[in-house]
Parts: structure tokens; sequence; C-alpha cells
């Protein structure tokens, strides 16, 4: 099999089995905001106020202390967030008013990862 | 945030590192940042105590492998003297550790361990990856490869993925560092050996809390990366591959994993 057969045959093969599809979508107007999902330190933010994670004690990507904490986000592809366990803006918000509900969802997202 | 509204806040994080890292802070130079008087100066005096402990939690964070390797104690001292030595150039302290490879290199104490600088770099191309976009590719790149000479088609990989080509075994010490019953003989085996490796690193898709990946490519796929790396056209860096290189597993991982923004025509020569 010569180089250009090697290729168009692997590239419509891969177009076949659509595994596109499975990728996270191509474009940032697809993600979503998943509070509670986030490993300390692996929080997803653009280092400015508006982006800030809800408890406001940090405004930058990558710079979150606690595992699973609801106020720090991750971006995720739409529709994914409940399948990791995570929480939209206003779930997370409801959390967060509760501290006992707040440290259950820790311990439970860390059960789950573990 | 609006573009504008970017620039603006980038400016004014940038007036505001320049004010906490001049000796004698000049009003005229802070601009909008700075307040009049003993409340500036108190201002100032804060940011400047915390701004290290701050910037020493995120190099923390971003150089995993380092800090297991001098220890806590080693690191902050390194964070300190980097501190001063390379202050930031940006209010963002996810890139507070952008000059630290380079700076390790500089640093004579720590010369003993050479494979160090390069580490760093390891673990900084991690915390990139960590924090890349989602990759950009599409089904109409797929199509291109299945429709054009390979001669004429380059890929460009997204900033899910990276590449990073040392003299020493980076990969090797990176997951000894990692594990808790770590082969050191091993490890020490394959530095005296001198035996290099070029890393991959990528983020895995799909789970966003997954580690990030780094493992050490075979020869072949060291040699295609390297060349598409370089800009050559899918032809010639499968040559520079040899036929020990398979192309339709990487491809199948590199679609799969995001490691790809897309298919590139090449402009005729």
């Amino acid at each position: 099999m010569n180089k250009r057969q090697l290729v168009a045959t692997t590239a419509a093969s891969l177009l076949a089995l659509e595994l596109l599809a499975y990728s996270p979508a191509s474009s940032a107007a697809a993600m979503e905001k998943c509070f509670g999902i986030a490993k300390a330190g692996q929080n997803d933010c653009a280092g400015t106020h508006n982006c800030a994670g809800l408890s406001g004690l940090h405004g930058c990507k990558g710079t979150s202390k606690v595992n699973y904490d609801p106020a720090d986000f991750k971006l995720v592809p739409a529709g994914t967030c409940a399948k990791l366990g995570g929480l939209d803006l206003k779930q997370a918000r409801a959390m967060l008013r509760n501290p006992g509900a707040t440290k259950a969802f820790e311990a439970q997202m860390r059960k789950r990862n573990s | 945030m609006s573009a504008p509204g970017i620039a603006a806040e980038t400016e004014r994080q940038r007036r505001l590192l320049a004010a906490i890292f001049a000796p004698q802070a000049d009003a005229a130079a802070c601009g909008e940042v700075c307040q009049d008087g003993a409340r500036r100066q108190a201002g100032l005096a804060a940011y400047r105590g915390n701004g290290l402990a701050h910037a020493c939690n995120a190099l923390r964070m971003q150089f995993p492998t380092v800090l297991a390797m001098l220890g806590t104690q080693a690191f902050d001292a390194l964070c300190a003297r980097y501190w001063r030595a390379c202050p930031p150039r940006r209010g963002d302290l996810a890139w507070v550790g952008e000059e630290l490879p380079a700076y390790l290199a500089t640093v004579e104490d720590l010369a003993q361990w050479p494979w160090l600088p390069d580490s760093a770099r390891l673990d900084w191309a991690a915390w990139q990856t960590s924090r890349a976009a989602p990759p950009r590719i599409s089904a109409a790149d797929l199509q291109r490869l299945t429709e054009a000479d390979p001669a004429d088609l380059t890929l460009q990989f997204s900033a899910c993925v990276g590449h990073l080509d040392s003299a020493w075994p980076i990969v090797t010490i990176h997951q000894a560092h990692q594990q808790a019953d770590a082969d050191w003989a091993a490890v020490r085996q394959a530095i005296a050996a001198g035996t290099g490796q070029t890393a991959c690193i990528w983020r895995p898709l799909g789970d966003p809390s997954a580690a990030v990946q780094i493992e050490a490519l075979e020869a072949a796929t060291s040699r295609w990366v390297a060349a598409l790396a370089r800009g050559a056209n899918i032809a010639s860096a499968l040559d520079a591959a040899g036929a020990a290189f398979d192309f339709a597993a990487w491809l199948r991982q590199a679609i799969t994993q995001g490691w790809l923004d897309g298919v590139v025509v090449l402009p005729a020569e």
C-alpha cells in the first residue's frame, strides 16, 4: 500500500466509525461550566472576576485548593456535567448555602472518583 | 469580557505588578492602580507579602516533579529566589511558572542535577496541556485526508497534546516521582546510560477530572511528531518515521484523544 492509499484508507475508516462524534465538541460555545468536579488546582477560569469561582476567594485558573469544591468549575462539553456528578450554577449556589450539604457532596465526589 | 476589557485588565495587572516590584513605587508609573499616601503603601505592602506565598502555592501545583525532587523546604526557597529573579509579567498566577525551567538551568547549586530543567519543562507542558482549549478538528479535516495527496498536507497539533524531546530519561524520572514504590535503581541506571526520551503529554478527552497523561514515545513515533512539528508534509513525515511507524494506530489515537486541530493544505512550492 502506498502512502496515499494508507492515509486515505485510515481516514476513511475513522470517518466511518464516526469517532469525532465521541470527542468533546470542537467549539467553546458547546462547553458549559460544571461545578464541583474539579480537583484542587484543576479548576478552569480565565483569571477575571466575571469568571471566578463562586467563592470569590480566587479568580485564577488552577488555583482552587480543595477537591470537588462546589464553588469551583471546570468547562465540560455541554450535556455531560450531570454524568460527571457535577452541578450547574443554580445547584451550586443552593449547595453553598448549606455547609453540611457541601461537605457531604465533596465526600460523595471523593468516593465516586476514588 | 470583551477584547478591549481583557486588554484593559491585562494592562491594569501589568501596572500593579510593576508597582509591587518597584523598589520605590512611582505614583506616575502606577496609574489608576495606586491610591494615595499611606493607604497605597499599605496596599502594596500587603500585595508584596502575599504575592510570594500565592506564587509558591501555584508553583507547587505547576511543578510537582521538581517539588518531589527537591522537597518542600528547598522548593519554597527556590520559589523565593525565582520570585525575585524573574518577577511575573502577567497578573494571572496560572502563568507564574512560565520561566522557571529556564531559570533552573542558571542556578549553580542545582547543576548537579542537570535533568532538572527538562523535568520542569515536562511539568510545565503538563500544566499547559491541562488548561488547553478543546481541539478544533472536524470531519472535513478527515475528509481532506481521504482526497488530497499526503505530500500536499500536514497535520496541525492541538494544545491538548505536547511533545518534549530531552537528552535525559525525563518520563522515567517523572513516573518514578509519582510512585510510592519506584524502582530507583532503574532510574539511576537510565540516567547513567544517558538514555534520552521524547515525552508525549496529553489531556484525556471526555473526563475533565482525569490526570494529564505522560508517556515516552518509541523512536519511530518520535521521528514522526518531530517531522510534523518542523512543518513537514505527511508523506515526508512518514518517510522520516520509517517502516516501524504504525500510522493507522497513531491517527486513531490522535483523533480520539483530541491531539489535532486540523489537516492543513500546504501552499504549492
